[in-house]
């Protein structure tokens, strides 16, 4: 039998559960075909371990007990054959059988045997420019291009860019469900709703692919693409049509066809599902084989099978029903006033599927208790045991499968996720802990092939409103934005590329809400929808900036090959940049809504990835919807890198997740910690304010008025950068422009105000300028030390 | 105007640290303004001669001279000036030490220690005043072994790291001009090759290197230039270039015939310089283009001649705005016949061991490439044939003979030129110094004109009467400075990114690393100039200065106090290397392999430019630097993509070595040492 071959237990215990075998499957072996699957997985391995080429093969990259990944995937046949948002979908064990489906195009893309997908790629094996392909031997495909035909029965494509979904009322992706190991797709064309299994059977060591639609009444003439063979010689003879090229046969046959459903060949290649207008609810097979003249009678015994459909719609059993038990740490690290403390919330890391833990995104369910966690692995973690004690943190697994998502947000109880296909919206059909459905929330977001187009971050407003951002196309060696001619795996700029969008509270209407970013790995958006965003180093960013949307529409000043000369020159420069030593790559931004978090309610916190810290905004408005400010750190240490953040509604708190992949100095590969406020007195800087001559710094508490008043105490550094299509910018001397480095600030007098709370710092030949820092040794009135730097941005000086 | 003067000093090749003292000799000796570095005072025995050092660091071997102006032998040497914070603050000092230090500051004692080789105990703390605060340190050499000195600080105990030159400021003194006065003489004494003419035996055999510069090969030099630009070049060299070292030998009613007689003859010498090319190709991509992956982005490429920076030095053909300090290159079609400039630029010493341009390891496609970029942009030139009269040619060899031109020139042809001996021309000016010759190089009419300015001659004057011992004695670190300025270092050396600031060098890079690599030696990029997909990241490499690779290494190394010599290094600690390879990694480390390659296992996911390859750091850095760049690289270079990890000796990698981040960061350095044995580590994910 085929699972002689298992030694894993965790295969074995499915095997146990019988989950994964599909009705065809089960057909199969009930047929006594062991031998031929035993067969099959050992080409499976062998195909595996040669197709991983110069890297090593890395399993737990690729999940063998979960029946789908999505990517971008490419195909071998026909040319240009990529699903920029695919499935692949195991509908066999150990990659024995696997199809491609294409969530854009609604086509079911490729189907193959003898291996899964590669691990190439920024998610998976962290290589850049390159993405998944398929491993195996390839035997049917179909162009890039509409799955199914418009209502004129064409299938052109209307796009005007050759990337994102088809129009709605043509083809719109709904979602899939999982059963075990079984993958249900649903979409909806012209109408009609159309629930799809893929599946395989397999006899006397031939493998045929299956495609089981289940359809509601047809409301237009369907008409779907099967497979394509390029100058094929045609036979059709009743439910069946052969496509023969030279000694390849490509055999397609329909099982259980009602009335109205045909098979048709277009062109002497294409071979058509059609499904007539008014065919009343049906469920049947199609059947794709690909192999030698003279070897289909192995697999016609599918024909005599009654096509039968997993039931979907009441979930599956569980796949990860065990919990991962992890014990928090408290006052992991604290601020010198002892006002703010981190707890860390130990993430599973290790856990029993050996899967990649890094957390991109966090929101809490209403109950307090329970948190979900995103990874760019591609799954949910909901973690429960928030509590003041953090000793008993319970992790399960919800979902899986997904393509990057980088940004988490919970409405009503009920999970969202920002990938790189789409907004995804779970749902737990049974109530066991996992999502069944994995609905399509919506998809109109273009990908293409660039290993660098993430979609960054989900957070609403009050309104409702989903805002996220997706990063522009960035070559594999960081500078530049990949082209249409040989962008390959650095992707293609398309009108997406470096925006920032709104959606609408039901999913329905997508808008640009901002444009000109380059990898804006985190956003913020307060209760009343202001937006920000954080951008990382790079082409036309000189370094990190944090970026006020002043109104919808904002230019943020990356340019890329369909930026126009006039949008380019109405470039909002940013509320503050920040030099590496601070935020060499940025993350989101969160607004204080916590009256329990200390002195800062109603003010803007900004996340650093790459400098693992957290600072407390400083900014002030400059008219024309424009601020200017700087940043303060909170002295904190963090699990991991600090790139998403959300207050707890309960207790106040702020909790902050974050991986370790690109250029970070995270210490671990993820981390959640909690930044609690002990209701110490908070000693600190928290308002800035440039005033004619110098610049007023606010503090929490009244200083000393000797050391306040005296300039020996407080002294600063200035510089500008350059920003150009070059990779980031070095640091140049404001005296003398052509010099780079910094100049130090020349601090005349430092003034305190009658409260004691505000500092006024005198500076010579003060100026606009697009970094300072000003930094102080002083005390509070009460002798607390007061020594902490400022970074700061001048745009306007009254 | 001060800052004007020196960028003109830095590009030109004259002497812009003595340059600048000496404006302030003539003209600015009242202004009080502070002056970058420390005044350093060195004695020996009653001798003491004073000049300008950047920081308070030295090393000088047993015996050996601390200056050229003093004799070797127990020296003291003297800091003084200012030290500047930037923010009054607390400082604590410690010093790496072979000998006594007496630090003052504010008028107090803060360090006073007597080292053997190792580091003092950190001083306790200091309160320094924001701005200057007045500074003296006091070095007394070593009784036994080599004598050095690094001076340390920090805010934060217990790391310290070398008080950098930034931070020093000193005020202008009489000694202090005199110094600067005699350095230019002797500067360029050396430069002008006059050893060549005016010879000495004994400065022959060991003297500073510069004595032994040779001059342009004239063998076959015929092939290798055409007549036209010799003639003018010959007649008047500063005609052409501006900062020219040749002489003006020809003058009167028959200077351009002579001068055209010289380049016929030259011009008939086309054979005996044929020059034999490296056989190691030089690698600057690290692998080709795997089938299947990505393709370059078909972004257009910058000219080579804008990627190497050669702006760094000279003004392009068709510069609108050239600038003067820079050699102009508005003549190179005149200068070189068609070919011959690609072969050149393959090889600049082939024919002149000490040239200033440097080898920038060209492949043959390069060096064509920017030939054509030049003679495109260059006006076209119209050039006379040489003449071939034999006559003329004959009367041009008779030239080369007598007017000197073979001091400097090599040719195997007879020597008929004479001038009096060193010795002579030192007692010559002693005695008549009121009457130099008005045929002298230093008269009024010079039959060989350098066209010295007045300060020049002024310089070389004083220089002349103090007598040529300082000729005798090397010392590398002031053979470090001086050559260093003149070949321009800091025009790539923190002006180009990725191509470091050249003050840290000497307190980085293993000397022994850096003679190799100074020379041409190592015969890869340390960073790659494109991404292994395509598109570029690194255009600029280093290019080679043989001819100076090694005095150079070991003087720069010397003037941050270390040796010119690598302590032998302790075995490898097999344990301790693996726990080091864990932290290199990406499962449970510090993730190094994300941007640094290890051996053949390329970065996992860089941008813009690989860090250096992990397998070679061992070998490159001193392992105090290692030590100070891993624990906080942004205090070296603010701009470093490098990640900041420990915090106060703390690293977040708690489980590892109790969390110790020194352990950590020695772990590490016993893995770097196991070198292109490094067994690559964790990646993730497997």
């Amino acid at each position: 039998m085929y699972h002689s071959t298992f030694t894993n237990s965790a295969r074995a215990l499915w095997i146990a559960r019988a989950q994964f075998i599909p009705p065809s499957f089960r057909l199969a072996r009930n047929s006594s075909l062991g031998s031929l699957l035993v067969g099959l997985f050992l080409a499976a391995f062998a195909g595996d371990a040669l197709a991983q080429g110069e890297r090593k093969a890395k399993s737990s990259l690729l999940q063998e007990d979960f029946p789908f990944q999505g990517a971008c995937i490419s195909a071998n046949f026909p040319s240009n054959n990529v699903a920029m948002k695919g499935f692949a979908i195991r509908v066999a064990p150990e990659g024995a059988a696997n199809v491609l489906f294409d969530t854009d195009l609604l086509r079911m893309a490729a189907g193959w045997t003898g291996g899964y997908i590669s691990t190439k790629g920024v998610a998976f094996d962290g290589g850049h420019g390159s993405h998944p392909a398929i491993v195996g031997e390839q035997k049917f495909g179909v162009r890039q291009g509409p799955g199914w035909a418009n209502a004129k029965g064409e299938f052109t494509d209307p796009r005007a860019e050759p990337f994102g979904p088809l129009p709605e009322d043509w083809c719109r992706w709904d979602g899939l469900y999982v059963n075990g190991q079984q993958t249900v797709l649903t979409y909806t064309v012209l109408g009609t709703k159309i629930y799809e299994q893929p599946g395989m059977f397999a006899n006397a060591g031939e493998v045929a692919f299956t495609r089981t639609f289940q359809t509601a009444k047809a409301k237009a003439n369907l008409i779907a693409l099967l497979a394509e063979v390029e100058g094929a010689t045609v036979k059709a003879e009743g439910n069946t049509l052969t496509l023969t090229s030279g000694t390849n046969v490509t055999w397609i046959a329909l099982a259980s066809a009602p009335k109205g459903v045909t098979l048709e060949v277009a062109e002497s290649s294409r071979a058509l599902l059609k499904i007539a207008k008014g065919t009343s609810a049906s469920l049947f097979s199609v059947f794709i084989w690909r192999g030698e003249a003279g070897n289909q009678s192995k697999v016609a015994g599918f024909l005599a099978e009654k096509p039968s459909m997993v039931a979907f719609a009441k979930g599956g059993a569980a796949h990860w029903p065990e919990s991962v038990v992890t014990k928090g740490a408290l006052n992991t690290s604290a601020t010198p006033d002892g006002a703010y403390v981190t707890d860390s919330i130990t993430a599973p890391t290790d856990n029993p599927w050996k899967r990649r833990v890094r957390f991109a995104g966090l929101d809490f369910f209403a109950d307090g208790k329970r948190a979900a966690l995103c990874t760019h692995d591609g799954d949910i973690w909901i973690v429960s045991g928030i509590d003041e004690q953090l000793e008993n943190l319970q992790w399960r697994r919800y979902a899986s499968g997904q393509y990057e998502t980088l940004g988490l947000v919970i409405v009503d109880d009920v999970i969202y996720t920002s990938g790189r296909d789409q907004i995804t919206r779970y749902h737990d059909l049974n109530k066991d802990g996992e999502a069944d459905f994995y609905e399509n929330f919506n998809n109109q977001v273009m990908s293409t092939r660039g290993f660098h187009e993430f979609l960054f971050d989900l957070q609403r407003d009050k309104k409702g409103n989903f805002y996220f951002a997706k990063a522009n196309p960035v070559n594999s060696g960081g500078g530049g934005f990949g082209n249409q001619k040989a962008s390959l795996g650095n992707g293609t700029v398309c009108s997406h590329s470096g925006c920032l969008f709104k959606l609408s509270k039901d999913g329905k209407k997508l808008e640009i809400y901002a444009r000109g970013l380059r990898a804006p790995n985190g956003i913020g958006v307060s209760a009343d929808g202001q937006v920000t965003t954080s951008d990382n180093e790079g082409t036309w960013v000189p370094t990190t900036p944090v970026n006020w949307i002043g109104q919808a529409g904002q230019f943020c000043g990356v340019s890329n090959n369909l930026t126009s000369a006039e949008t380019a020159a109405g470039w909002v420069p940013p509320l503050c940049w920040l030099a590496k030593s601070y935020d060499n790559s940025g993350g989101g931004q969160i607004w204080v809504t916590s009256d329990k978090w200390g002195p800062y309610k109603g003010e803007l916190l900004h996340e650093s990835y790459g400098q693992s810290s957290l600072f407390l905004v400083l900014k002030e408005s400059i008219g024309g919807g424009r601020m200017q400010g700087g940043v303060v750190k909170f002295p904190l240490k963090f699990t991991s890198s600090v790139m998403r953040a959300k207050f707890h509604k309960q207790d106040g708190q702020l909790y902050i997740c974050g991986l370790s992949e690109w250029q970070s100095n995270a210490a671990k590969i993820t981390g959640f910690d909690r930044v609690r406020f002990t209701g110490k007195p908070v000693y600190s800087v928290r308002g800035l304010k440039v005033v004619k001559g110098g610049v007023e710094l606010t503090f929490t508490q009244p200083l000393d008025r000797a050391t306040a008043s005296d300039a020996q105490n407080v002294s600063g550094k200035r510089w500008n950068y350059a920003r150009t299509a070059n990779y980031g910018s070095p640091e140049f001397s404001v005296q003398d422009p052509t010099k780079r480095g910094r100049d130090n600030l020349n601090v005349t007098a430092t003034k305190l105000s009658a409260d004691g709370k505000t500092l006024t710092v005198e500076i010579a030949d003060f100026k606009p300028v697009m970094q300072q820092t000003i930094k102080f040794n002083l005390k509070a009135a009460d002798g607390t030390a007061v020594a902490q730097e400022v970074m700061h941005t001048v745009h306007a000086i009254p | 105007m001060m800052r004007t003067i020196y960028r003109l000093g830095c590009r030109e090749f004259v002497i812009a640290a003595s340059l600048l003292s000496f404006a302030t000799l003539v003209g600015m000796a009242a202004d009080a303004k502070p002056e970058p570095g420390l005044a350093l005072t060195v004695s020996v025995g009653g001798e003491k001669e004073s000049s300008v050092a950047p920081t308070v660091a030295l090393h000088v071997e047993a015996g050996k001279p601390a200056t050229p102006f003093v004799p070797g032998g127990a020296f003291t040497a003297v800091w003084e000036g200012f030290l500047n914070a930037d923010l009054r603050g607390s400082f604590s000092f410690q010093a790496d030490l072979n000998g006594s230090l007496k630090v003052e500051i504010n008028g107090a004692a803060v360090l006073e220690a007597t080292g053997a080789g190792g580091s003092t105990p950190l001083s306790k703390p200091v309160q320094l005043k924001k701005g200057a605060n007045p500074f003296k340190a006091t070095f007394t050499a070593a009784e036994t072994g080599d004598s050095f000195v690094r001076f340390l600080w920090t805010e934060k105990p217990p790391f310290t790291g070398p008080v950098p030159a930034i931070a020093f400021t000193h005020a202008g003194s009489p000694a202090l001009q005199k110094s600067a006065e005699l350095r230019l003489g002797r500067e360029l004494f050396l430069n002008h090759r006059c050893i060549n003419c005016h010879t000495d035996a004994k400065l022959a055999e060991a003297g500073v290197p510069e004595l032994k510069m040779d001059a342009p090969s004239l063998e076959g030099i015929g092939a290798r230039r055409n007549y036209d630009w010799m003639a003018r070049w010959i007649l008047d060299p500063k005609s052409l270039r501006p900062s020219a070292q040749m002489p003006k030998v020809l003058s009167g009613p028959k200077a351009k015939e002579d001068a055209e007689a010289i380049a016929a003859y030259l011009a008939s010498l086309k054979t005996g310089g044929e020059v034999k090319f490296s056989e190691v190709a030089y690698k600057t991509k690290q692998n080709e283009l795997a089938e299947g992956e990505g393709q370059a982005p078909n972004t257009e490429a910058k000219p080579l001649y804008e990627r190497l920076h050669c702006i760094g030095c000279h003004n392009p053909p068709d510069s609108k705005e050239p600038d003067p300090a820079k050699l102009s290159q508005k003549r190179i079609a005149e200068k070189f016949p068609l070919g011959k400039l690609a072969e050149f630029l393959r090889k600049p010493d082939a024919h002149y061991a000490w040239t200033r341009m440097p080898d920038f390891h060209l492949s043959e496609k390069e060096a064509k490439e920017l030939e054509d970029w030049l003679f495109a942009a260059a006006p076209k030139a119209e050039l006379k044939p040489a003449p071939t009269d034999a006559a003329v040619i004959e009367r041009g060899k008779k030239l080369v003979q007598t007017l000197g031109c073979l001091n400097c020139h090599s040719l195997k042809l007879e020597n008929q030129f004479k001038t009096p001996p060193l010795d002579a021309l030192h007692s010559r000016y002693v005695a008549k110094r009121d009457k130099v010759p008005a045929g002298d190089c230093l008269g009024q009419t010079p039959s060989a004109d350098y066209g010295f300015t007045a300060q020049q001659r002024a310089a070389l004057n004083a220089f002349t009467l103090a007598g040529f011992g300082s000729l005798s004695r090397h010392v590398p670190a002031e053979f470090a400075e001086r050559q260093t300025r003149g070949l321009n270092c800091t025009a790539c050396h923190g002006q180009v990114d990725l191509i470091p600031t050249f003050e840290v060098l000497g307190g980085k890079l293993k000397p022994e690393w850096a003679a190799k690599f100074i020379a041409g030696e190592i015969p890869h990029k340390i960073r790659y100039d494109a991404h292994p997909k395509g598109e570029p990241w690194v255009d600029s490499r280093m290019p080679a200065f043989k001819s100076r690779a090694k005095d150079l290494a070991a003087g720069m190394a010397q003037s941050h106090g270390y040796a010119p010599r690598s302590p032998a290094e302790a075995p490898v600690d097999v344990a301790l290397a693996e726990v080091g390879r864990k932290l290199a990694g990406k499962d449970g480390g510090f993730s190094c392999v994300s941007c640094h390659g290890v051996g053949p296992m390329l970065a996992m996911e860089v941008f813009e430019s690989e860090g250096i390859n992990l397998a070679y750091t061992a070998d490159r850095l001193l392992p105090d630097f290692y030590r100070r760049w891993f624990r906080a690289p942004t205090s070296i270079d603010p701009q470093t993509k490098m990640p900041v990890y420990f915090d106060e000796g703390k690293s977040p990698l708690a489980d590892v070595l109790d969390g110790d981040g020194e352990n950590q960061i020695s772990a590490v350095w016993e893995y770097l040492k196991l070198r292109e044995k490094m067994t690559p580590p964790k990646t993730g994910g497997e």
